[in-house]
């Protein structure tokens, strides 16, 4: 099968995504993508739904992209990449196209977990086979940190802030991983750029995938989570380490932790590198935080013992 | 007038005080409308300058507005805001095209370009230890140039390197838009309210440092710059449909090493070839050959300090610029 997924080889190769993009430094978008893309052994075809990583990489007349890619709206990257994937198949069908190729969509979390969720469950749904990949920084970052519908319990955004009527973010996030498991498709992981390994081996997994598959990986935001550029792969380790961020996949309807800490750390540890939620460690808060670690307890145990609800 | 001028969101503001007859800064330009472009880089308080510069506008009765381009720049990446301050209410709320005054905050990104659109008549003020003759010169510039060595003001002002509060005096000072007593007052109340009394006072004292140290010279260039101003992006009759481009990887064209205030300095012996750093890097700017960590390319390393921060030996250190 393919090729194989050593560092060593890959470096021989062209990147996915070149320099000279115009993200952040310090980003982690971009080591996903080329994470993600790395692992595939075939040429890929890439959408992208509107946010951060559409618009720093692709500043007209640029692109930094090393393969065919699109942007149509925030709303439709799942429509879109279904469109294109329907196409190639009646064009195999009919011998004009030959190539074995794939079909990968990138969005964050607001063109995911909001924007994009419709497009998305109904490509789900109709069984295109291709593989979605949330990067999920947990807030609207490319508009200046609004929340979403990803942003944990407690966070600071600038729409919720925190003060002395709020505390950060009133809700808990939505858990998507969990909605998209429920279309019943053939391969659905968390993953953490801090674990790039996990994370191209999940990638090939769902690039094998008999249908839809759909990854979920966490994109550490150095604007956002108010965090310093050279942090972001520490602050990725600890959100896994903490189990605030379980590393699982769901194959077929069997779920599996893929990632044990080998310590598991208490939640604090995760906040208190992290200015976004540098407030919750004062007094006042601690029952707010006995509350957010229970849930991510309780959320592990879950996990572990199979169950993704 | 009250106005959220602290740092936080880009704003419109469009408010006149009192009369607006009364507009020497305006006069002294000669227009009715004056037209600011700064250039600095995320983070370097380009549009706090211009907040304050509306800020201090407004209390000469001047009609205003401060705002900073929305795109895809990012922290660190070369910036731009913008004012418009007139005599009568301004109702364009388009980019500022062609400029009365360029304001250039950050020495490293004084160039050609920060020329385009940039009027005969007007004002190029820049953040530099060198003279309005070698900076007029280094940039082949017809018209008046204002220099100030804002670090040293800084400095002597007791306060962070921050560029933008000495380069609005030196603004002020070079242009006569704004009157000194006006800026005084804006600079005064900006930073009262959000870093306290002794804070706002070092900053006034910067300004008048830089009223003081601003140097200013008048240079009559026949060479006509008008064709390099010229934009290079095509029309929208000329766009392929759907803005299609056809080059992979063209955005190699765009060197982000400039972002950079601090690199990543290699050491071979040290390194193990893990390659943690090539996969983490966000701009692929680890070097290798045939598996093995060659070096950094600082074309496009905008010195976020990952790969220090990964590398399990000591083969990556983070060292500032210069």
């Amino acid at each position: 099968m393919g090729r194989s997924l050593n560092l060593k080889e890959l470096t021989r190769e062209t990147p996915p995504l070149g320099p000279g993009h115009r993200l952040c430094a310090g980003c982690t978008a971009s080591a996903i993508v080329r994470l993600v893309l790395m692992a595939a052994d075939r040429p890929v075809v890439v959408v992208n739904a509107t946010g951060c990583l559409e618009v720093a990489t692709t500043v007209y007349p640029y692109t930094a992209w090393n393969m065919p890619w699109m942007h149509n709206a925030f709303e439709n990257a799942a429509a879109t990449v279904s469109g294109i994937e329907a196409a190639y198949r009646v064009r195999m069908r009919r011998g004009e196209l030959r190539e074995p190729l794939y079909f990968v969509a990138f969005g964050g979390d607001g063109g995911t977990y909001d924007i994009g969720l419709q497009s998305l469950s109904g490509a789900l749904e109709r069984g295109h086979r291709f593989v979605y990949v949330c990067y999920d920084n947990e807030a609207y970052m490319n508009t200046g940190i609004q929340r979403s519908s990803s942003t944990p319990l407690g966070s600071w955004t600038t729409t919720t802030p925190v003060g002395s009527v709020t505390v950060g973010k009133s809700t808990r996030r939505k858990d998507l991983t969990a909605i998209i498991s429920a279309h019943r498709i053939p391969y659905v992981a968390q993953c953490a750029i801090s674990h790039h390994m996990d994370l191209m081996r999940k990638a090939r997994k769902a690039f094998d995938a008999t249908g839809p598959a759909f990854l979920n990986i966490l994109s550490p935001c150095v604007p956002g989570w108010r965090i310093e550029p050279s942090d972001t792969v520490r602050v990725s380790q600890m959100a896994v380490d903490t189990c605030f961020w379980p590393l699982f996949e769901c194959e077929e309807g069997k779920l599996r932790v893929t990632v044990q800490p080998k310590e598991k750390k208490p939640v604090q540890e995760y906040f208190q590198i992290q200015g976004r939620y540098r407030h919750l460690l004062r007094p006042e808060h601690e029952a707010l935080v006995a509350k957010m670690q229970q849930e991510v307890d309780q959320d592990w145990q879950r996990l572990k013992e199979g169950r993704i609800l | 007038m009250q106005t959220e001028l602290g740092s936080g969101v880009d704003f419109y503001v469009n408010k006149a005080i009192g009369s607006a007859m009364e507009s020497p800064g305006v006069e002294a330009i000669g227009a009715e409308l004056v037209e600011v472009r700064w250039h600095g880089r995320g983070g370097q308080g380009a549009v706090t300058g211009a907040k304050i510069l509306a800020r201090a506008a407004t209390k000469e009765g001047l009609w205003i507005q401060a705002f900073s381009e929305f795109g895809p720049e990012r922290r660190g990446a070369p910036v731009l805001a913008f004012n418009r301050i007139g005599a009568n209410e301004i109702r364009t709320y388009a980019p500022v095209e062609e400029p009365d005054v360029v304001v250039v905050i950050d020495p490293a990104l004084l160039e050609r370009a920060v020329l385009r659109g940039l009027k005969a008549e007007g004002w190029l003020v820049v953040n530099t230890p060198f003279s309005p003759r070698q900076v007029a010169r280094n940039v082949s510039f017809s018209g008046t140039v204002a220099t100030l060595d804002a670090a040293a003001v800084s400095r002597e002002a007791s306060l962070p390197p921050l560029a933008n509060i000495p380069m609005l005096g030196a603004l002020a000072a070079a242009t006569g838009l704004i009157q000194r007593s006006a800026l005084e007052e804006a600079v005064f109340e900006t930073f009262r309210a959000s870093l306290g009394e002794e804070t706002a006072r070092k900053n006034v004292r910067a300004v008048n440092l830089a009223w003081s140290q601003v140097r200013i010279g008048h240079y009559l260039d026949p060479g006509s710059t008008e064709e390099e101003n010229e934009c290079a992006l095509p029309s929208w009759q000329e766009l392929e449909p759907g803005g299609t481009l056809y080059q992979p990887g063209s955005a190699r064209d765009y060197l982000t090493g400039m972002w950079r205030s601090s690199y990543p300095l290699f050491k071979r012996e040290e390194c193990n070839d893990c390659l943690r750093c090539w996969v983490f890097c966000p701009d692929t700017s680890i070097m290798t050959n045939e598996g093995k960590v060659t070096g950094i390319d600082l074309q496009y390393c905008k010195g976020c300090g990952v790969c220090a921060a990964v590398c399990p030996r000591d083969a990556l250190k983070m060292v500032p610029e210069n």
